[in-house]
């Protein structure tokens, strides 16, 4: 465990290198995202909860539902009922807890930690669906398909929500109401919110499919309001008084229990409550003083200014409030006061319940305003010199520091940009003030990055517009690695040209001059330079390119880079016909990209395996993956790309006889093509696939799926007895294939029949 | 501009009674209590402005009675005015 209490366990994409740190006298700029473990964890049920027993016989039900629903305002027990709830069922069935913050707003974030819980409560599953790297779209393509796919193969799991209401952005909403379409009978969901998700509840309402808690199912009576504060307080209150602090509170557990931190010291309980009832003021406006004074000065100042914090431990308070021991203090404080929450079961990190951290916040507001400021200051530096750099920039932006807020962004966001977390960076960047953002290049250079990788190309173009007026550029290297804002946006036009290969060539060899070969993005410069040439069809010249490329690529951990060029090289090494060379790449592009988690976002290396295995005439094998590479493209958007894996999924579709299909491919390449500013040799190339397949389908009527898999054993030089063997089947069964296949080609010997064979699969 | 531009001056109210320091919560905003509920009015310059309010009065648990635009944001300044007395 980290000193700050946190179980770091990095996205996994290798891209935490430490090649480029910023370092000054606050220590190394932190690595990227972490899935946080506090977050799957229910909080543990304390001394002093009620377990509202009618409400757990109702959950009881959850199971005979699709959705299970608590929704209710704020403070009224709904994470507490459905803790006490897990904590109870924990041991029959397993139970995967995930609490949503703002951060899950990106669906990147949301869904490594949902998949995190999944597998600490389901040690048996075995999934590889990691949206670690994936960008916008892929996730419902892709990595939640494979996800529902590998969990209705495990057994029954709770998953549970809590906080739904946090989640407001789009993205990680559809992706929710999507899991909740297509999860699978083993897999029960229950969410908690305060405000109704945006699922389809009057359809599953209506079915009989949602199991509802909802504000009249929440207050408390008064049997609870004495258990509460009697029991649970020891207040020795008589029934009258209870009755008239539910009917005041109008039975909000926050307001009950507000009320019984209030009167604990209170010399006069039953005064405390008439005075409390006869007041018009809302229960927190006049409990928000009491509940304070109920506490000595040092533990007010202590809680008001620990208030802006979203987590505290003994060692952050010290050093981010100046002051000693605070270690005890909480400790003491989380004894007796249930709206300090441990987050953990060793008395190190806490967080208030969010009603009461509010009221504090007003508060500190009302009595010390300015200090505000200086303590959001201080807890930046804390943050990032402890490694969470997420929770750095977001303190540096409440306290209005922005140019600390800027120079965090500009360093870290390659590291949450490889792990697929657009719209985290997104978001800080809108919460810099316009004027301030606007006249900061280097912040508009980010913005224009990030937009560029999420395959916004209209937005993208409009803010490289913006960065464009402040041309001539300011020299000087930035803390994300780059040598300068213009060798920065030189290589972002080079990597991503949108349909532009003569544009490509010159941005890439500019930037390859701009930044010098140990950088960390030099990689991605000589990439840019290889892949122009691969499009122009100069292959010999790419070949060494994508070689340089992968060999940098490796040394500064730049696995998108790497995975990258070893397929074009395998497709390079297959146009050229050395197919040894060509399988090994592919094999090795293959591997790298599933130990970095990218298996979907290199879409070339799907396409390299596809053609690998259709060159082997293993064409069952070849054409899902050749079909993944197109879906992975097309996430990307860059239009040359996506032509490429639409010839290569063409020719795939071609050679195995698909004619129909491989036809709407290239029609869908050619128009694509069209658009494209200077498509290169992309358009002769998917004119020399559509030859052979006119020739292909004149030529011979399609082979099955059985033929031409024995097509390729002929041609790997096996004899019929033994292709038989291989194939589990009857040497009369393989027989009679071969004479099939010889019919359909029209010829009568082995050596015809693979020749002619090979002339169709020569696509390109 | 017309009343559907979303901006202009708002008032939300809300049950039970607030003292002035919550209008730290919501910035710019005066409060008034009138018979057991608070009346917040103010400048609200758009609808993300706007349901920023509606998410701040959920987060501490008010319960919101009503919402409505009191007078809608007019861009172009009454001339006629400006003239002597």
């Amino acid at each position: 465990m980290g000193e700050d209490g946190r179980e770091a366990h990095s996205a996994r994409v290798g891209s935490d290198d430490r090649g480029n740190d910023v370092h000054d006298d606050r220590g190394p700029v932190a690595a990227g995202p972490v899935v946080l473990v506090t977050k799957l964890r229910p909080p543990a049920v304390r001394e002093g909860t009620l377990p509202r027993e009618s409400l757990q016989r109702r959950l009881e039900d959850a199971h005979a539902h699709r959705l299970t629903l608590v929704a209710g305002p704020a403070g009224f027990g709904k994470t507490t009922l459905l803790a006490t709830w897990a904590e109870r069922r924990a041991s029959r069935r397993p139970l995967a807890w995930v609490s949503l913050d703002a951060a899950d707003n990106d669906p990147a974030v949301l869904w490594s930690h949902v998949i995190a819980a999944l597998r600490a409560a389901l040690p048996q599953l075995v999934t590889a669906a990691d949206p670690g790297a994936a960008g916008a779209a892929p996730l419902t393509q892709a990595v939640l398909p494979r996800l529902m796919n590998d969990l209705s193969e495990s057994e029954p799991v709770d998953l549970v929500f809590d906080d739904v209401h946090r989640v407001t952005g789009d993205s990680s909403r559809d992706s929710l109401a999507w899991v909740l379409d297509h999860a699978p009978a083993t897999v029960h969901i229950v969410m908690s919110s305060r405000t109704e998700p945006r699922l389809p509840l009057p359809t599953l309402r209506a079915r009989g499919e949602l199991l509802e808690l909802r504000l009249e199912d929440l207050r408390f009576d008064d049997a609870e309001a004495t258990e509460l504060l009697n029991i649970g307080l020891g207040l020795g209150l008589a029934p009258d008084d209870i009755h008239a602090l539910v009917e005041r509170t109008e039975g909000w557990p926050a307001g009950l229990y507000l009320a019984g931190l209030s009167m604990r010291n209170a010399p006069d309980r039953h005064a405390f409550v008439s005075t409390f009832g006869a007041s018009s003021r809302h229960v927190l406006d006049y409990l928000v003083d009491e509940v304070l004074l109920a506490h000595d000065p040092d533990l007010q100042d202590l809680m008001l200014r620990s208030s802006i914090l979203e987590q505290l431990s003994g060692p952050s308070c010290d050093e981010i409030l100046g002051r000693s021991n605070s270690a005890r203090d909480l400790r003491e404080l989380a004894r007796t006061n249930l709206f300090l929450v441990p987050l953990d079961d060793r008395d190190e990190w806490y967080r208030f319940h969010h009603l009461f951290g509010q009221l504090l916040q007003v508060e500190l507001q009302r009595r010390m305003p300015e200090s505000v400021p200086e303590l959001h200051k201080r807890a930046a530096s804390w943050h990032r010199s402890h490694g969470d750099v997420r929770a750095a920039i977001d303190h540096a932006l409440d306290g209005e520091d922005f140019a600390t807020a800027a120079e965090l962004v500009q360093g870290c966001w390659p590291e949450f940009a490889n792990a697929g977390h657009y719209q985290t960076t997104l978001g800080w960047l809108q919460r810099f003030p316009d004027p301030v953002f606007d006249a900061d290049v280097r912040l508009l250079v980010v913005k224009a990055w990030v937009l560029s990788l999420c395959g916004q190309r209209a937005d993208a173009a409009a803010v490289l517009n913006d960065v464009d007026r402040f041309s001539p550029y300011p020299s000087g290297k930035l803390p994300d690695g780059f040598s300068s804002i213009e060798s920065s946006v030189t290589t972002l036009r080079a990597l991503l040209p949108w349909g532009d290969i003569g544009t490509q060539l010159t941005d890439a060899r500019r930037a390859c001059e701009l930044e010098p070969p140990e950088s960390k993005w030099y990689p991605c410069a000589a990439w840019s330079v290889a892949a122009a040439l691969y499009y122009q069809d100069h292959l010999d010249e790419a070949d060494t390119w994508f070689d340089e490329a992968f060999t940098r690529a490796v040394v500064s951990a730049q696995w998108i880079v790497a995975t990258s060029s070893l397929a074009y090289r395998s497709m390079i090494a297959g146009a050229a016909g050395r197919r040894d060379d060509q399988q090994l790449l592919a094999e090795q592009a293959a591997d790298l990209a599933a130990g970095c988690g990218l298996d979907d976002v290199v879409g070339e290396a799907h396409s390299a395996a596809g053609l690998s295995l259709a060159a082997r005439g293993a064409y069952d094998q070849a054409l899902p993956l050749l079909a993944r590479g197109v879906t992975v493209m097309r996430a990307w958007g860059q239009p040359t790309e996506l032509i490429r894996s639409l010839a290569d999924y063409a020719f795939g579709l071609a050679a195995s006889g698909q004619a129909d299909v491989a036809t709407a491919a290239l029609e869908e390449a050619r128009a694509i093509a069209d658009a494209c500013v200077d498509p290169a040799a992309l358009p002769q190339r998917l004119g020399h696939i559509t030859d052979h397949l006119t020739d292909a389908v004149v030529g011979r009527p399609g082979l099955t799926d059985r033929e031409t898999e024995i097509v390729g054993l002929l041609r790997d030089g096996l004899t019929e007895r033994e292709i038989a063997d291989r194939l589990y089947i009857s040497f009369n069964t393989v027989h009679t294939h071969v004479r099939s296949i010889y019919k359909k080609l029209g010829v009568a010997s082995r050596v015809d029949a693979l020749n002619r064979a090979a002339q169709a699969r020569q696509g390109t | 501009m017309n009343s559907a531009s979303g901006s202009g001056t708002y008032q939300l109210v809300v049950d039970g009674e607030l003292s002035d320091r919550f209008s730290y919560l919501f910035e710019g905003m005066t409060f008034a209590r009138v018979n057991g509920t608070t009346v917040i009015t103010g400048p609200v310059m758009d609808q993300a402005q706007l349901f920023g309010l509606i998410d701040r009065v959920q987060e501490v648990g008010l319960v919101l009675l009503s919402i409505g635009q009191l007078v809608p944001a007019d861009p172009t300044p009454d001339r006629s005015l400006e003239a002597g007395p």
